[in-house]
């Protein structure tokens, strides 16, 4: 269960975004690939983690147009 | 072939200049507080200085209410607010009530969001009606108080010599120009404020470079009003578009424009009607429609570090400007409004020191900071600043139809009443501190409602009718105990010339045979303030709390007061 609240989501989704602006595009990529792992690392539980990437890739195929 | 627009539904009376009594190009009569601008904030002002029977003199450089697509969705915190000034009826008749909204990613519906709303409300959470109907309302209201506001029109500010002990304004009318002197002045001349440019001070914070088109329209639909926001709908692909309901048929429309795109080019008719067309299209609004109104809006959160400058205070646009996600800008200048009101009336009746006013400026400069915070981060979702932001916002609005847990990022985080948490001006925290529950010092009151009892009437109310232009107690009881300890405090403070209204409020019918009382027919009221037999609230001017204990004693409520004023 996540004890993540509606604001502290908040707080570090905006973290995160500004993070990632500052990197740079560039290496937005890498940065992403680099939080995933050290998720996957910190969550510690692999079924848990083969849900998140189902979930992650699920309807990408629909959702790869615009925007 | 040029299309056809549709005027705004409303006639807006005009005003013509009027020159008061002069003597050598100077009004004779002496001011204690004259404000610059009579839009939602200045008259909102002038308005409350009057509840508390300030005269004041108002300087519009127009000659009627504003016009085109600007404020439309007033608050429950604003309302309670008219309300307080004798407005609310206006806003009742005309507004538009609504609790909620939706967001839509592509044709699936992302986010059902509902504002708070219960049955102990008084009124409702959010009013859309258009800005000259807010503008008007409070105009009425005005004119209807002639004895102690004295509305200027067509008259501009056109230079000031502001003074330790006061200021002079120079205007211009169409009739001659002419000075005029007061003690104070509240500077609610609007973003372009030129009081605030003529004091050499500026705006600070950050403007975004996302713009958005606003649309005006006219559109007979039964639809219901509710926010309804869509990301990259299929009717416009790759924009955000937000559509709200208005009175008399009107609809807002705004939307984002794409990367690139010019903004001259895209706020012509011809670019935006095909746009509009295809998103009713969408929405399956068959009826047939006319433009009324076309602008272009760019974001921008800014505000002054302080709000008082020596005898000017700076108020609403003119002290801040707040992004319009989150309907913000409006309802946090009448908030200014309602604060520096009774602030400047308790300091020119020589009521308080004029230290008072610096709570002013903190309070408001804090909430602000607040504002601009909610602000900000709605318009990082609605207009994404970069490629992460916008990165992210895809990645939100494809995965939050299966994953609620992520749908409140989507959320608009409308304005809700803000808590001066650390006013300078709140008592008695550590008295505060034994709650568990209840509105702590510098909040604004939960509202419930209640049955009154007044000269010997009962009727059904809410406690925020309780309130009036003085510092309020609100004394809990059982009924037991008598109120001659109460109506001691209350002579004493009368005797000062400070007015403080007492109101029992009782568990049950018995009110222990006071005059003004009020029982919580519900059972709630107790309960959400953490009351006991004994408990006080102590309310200021502008329903905010200013200190509570659980067993109140006179001398703490009097020393609070005369501390909040620093008398
Ligand atoms: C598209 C849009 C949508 C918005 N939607 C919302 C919303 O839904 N909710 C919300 O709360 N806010 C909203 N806002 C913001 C809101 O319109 C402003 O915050 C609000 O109008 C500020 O009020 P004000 O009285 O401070 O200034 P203004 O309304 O700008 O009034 C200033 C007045 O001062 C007068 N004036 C200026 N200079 C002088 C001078 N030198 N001498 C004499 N008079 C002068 C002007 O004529 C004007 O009447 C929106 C804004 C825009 C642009």
């Amino acid at each position: 269960m996540s004890t993540l609240s509606d604001s502290d989501l908040d707080a570090v989704y905006t973290d995160f975004c500004k993070t990632m602006t500052k990197v740079g595009e560039a290496d937005g990529q890498q940065f992403l690939a680099r939080f995933a792992l050290l998720a996957m690392a910190r969550i510690g539980d692999r079924e848990v983690i083969v849900d998140l990437i189902a979930a992650a890739a699920d309807d990408l195929a629909t959702t790869n147009g615009h925007l | 072939m040029t299309p056809e627009f549709a005027p705004y539904p409303f006639t807006a009376k005009r005003y013509a200049a009027a020159l008061p009594p002069l003597r050598n190009g100077i009004e004779e009569k002496h001011r204690p507080v004259v404000v610059v601008g009579g839009g939602p904030v200045g008259l909102t002002t002038a308005l409350g200085l009057a509840n508390h029977g300030v005269p004041v003199v108002l300087i519009e450089a127009d000659d009627s209410v504003c016009t085109g697509s600007r404020a439309i969705c007033i608050s429950r915190r604003s309302l309670e607010i008219m309300e307080r000034v004798g407005a609310v009826d206006g806003f009742k008749k005309i507004g538009l009530p609504w609790t909620g909204g939706r967001s839509y990613y592509r044709d699936a519906e992302v986010l059902h969001f509902k504002m708070p709303q219960d049955d102990n409300q008084k009124l409702p959470p959010m009013v859309n009606l258009a800005q000259y109907h807010i503008e008007q309302i409070l105009l009425d209201r005005a004119e209807e108080r002639a004895d102690l506001i004295d509305i200027r029109w067509q008259t501009k500010v056109t230079a000031i010599d502001a003074r330790d002990d006061g200021v002079r304004l120079t205007l211009s009318t169409p009739h001659c120009d002419y000075e005029i002197t007061a003690d104070w002045l509240v500077a609610a001349d609007g973003g372009r404020s030129f009081v605030r440019e003529s004091l050499g001070q500026q705006l600070q914070g950050t403007s975004y470079e996302g713009r958005y088109v606003i649309v005006d329209i006219l559109l007979d639909s039964a639809r219901p009003a509710e926010r309804l926001a869509y990301f990259d709908p299929p009717c416009n692909p790759g924009s955000t578009v937000l559509v709200h309901k208005q009175p008399d048929n009107v609809w807002r429309i705004d939307y984002q424009l794409q990367e690139g795109e010019d903004p001259e080019a895209a706020i012509r008719p011809e670019n935006v009607l095909p746009r509009v067309a295809s998103l009713l299209e969408m929405m399956g609004e068959t009826g047939a429609w006319k433009p009324i109104w076309i602008t272009l809006y760019k974001a921008n959160a800014l505000t002054l570090e302080r709000y008082r400058h020596g005898r000017v205070m700076f108020a609403g646009d003119a002290a801040h400007l707040v992004p319009i996600f989150g309907v913000r800008g409006a309802n946090s200048g009448i908030d200014d409004a309602d604060n520096v009101a009774w602030k400047l009336a308790y300091v020119t009746k020589g009521l308080a020191s004029e230290k008072l006013l610096d709570s002013y400026s903190s309070e408001r400069v804090a909430a602000a900071h607040e504002n601009l915070s909610y602000g900000t981060k709605s318009t990082e979702f609605m207009a994404p600043p970069s490629f992460a932001f916008e990165l992210m916002r895809k990645a939100v609005l494809s995965l939050a139809f299966k994953h609620p847990q992520i749908r409140a990022l989507i959320n608009p985080r409308q304005t809700s009443a803000i808590t001066y948490a650390d006013s300078p001006l709140n008592s008695a925290s550590e008295h505060s501190a034994a709650f568990a529950v209840g509105p702590v010092p510098g909040a604004v009151l939960p509202e419930c409602p209640l049955v009154i009892l007044r000269d010997g009437k009962t009727h059904g109310g809410h406690l925020t009718d309780l309130l009036s232009p003085c510092f309020v107690l609100l004394h809990f009881t059982d009924g037991s105990g008598s109120p001659t300890a109460w109506a001691a405090l209350e002579r004493n403070m009368l005797a000062t010339a400070i007015p403080l209204r007492i109101v029992t409020l009782a568990q049950s019918e018995n009110c222990g045979g006071a005059d003004y009382a009020a029982w919580d027919s519900t059972g709630r009221l107790f309960p959400m303030y953490g009351a006991v037999h004994g408990t006080v609230y102590l309310v200021r001017p502008d329903g905010h709390v200013l200190a509570r204990w659980q067993q109140g004693n006179p001398g703490e409520i009097e020393a609070a007061i005369r501390r909040a004023l620093h008398v």
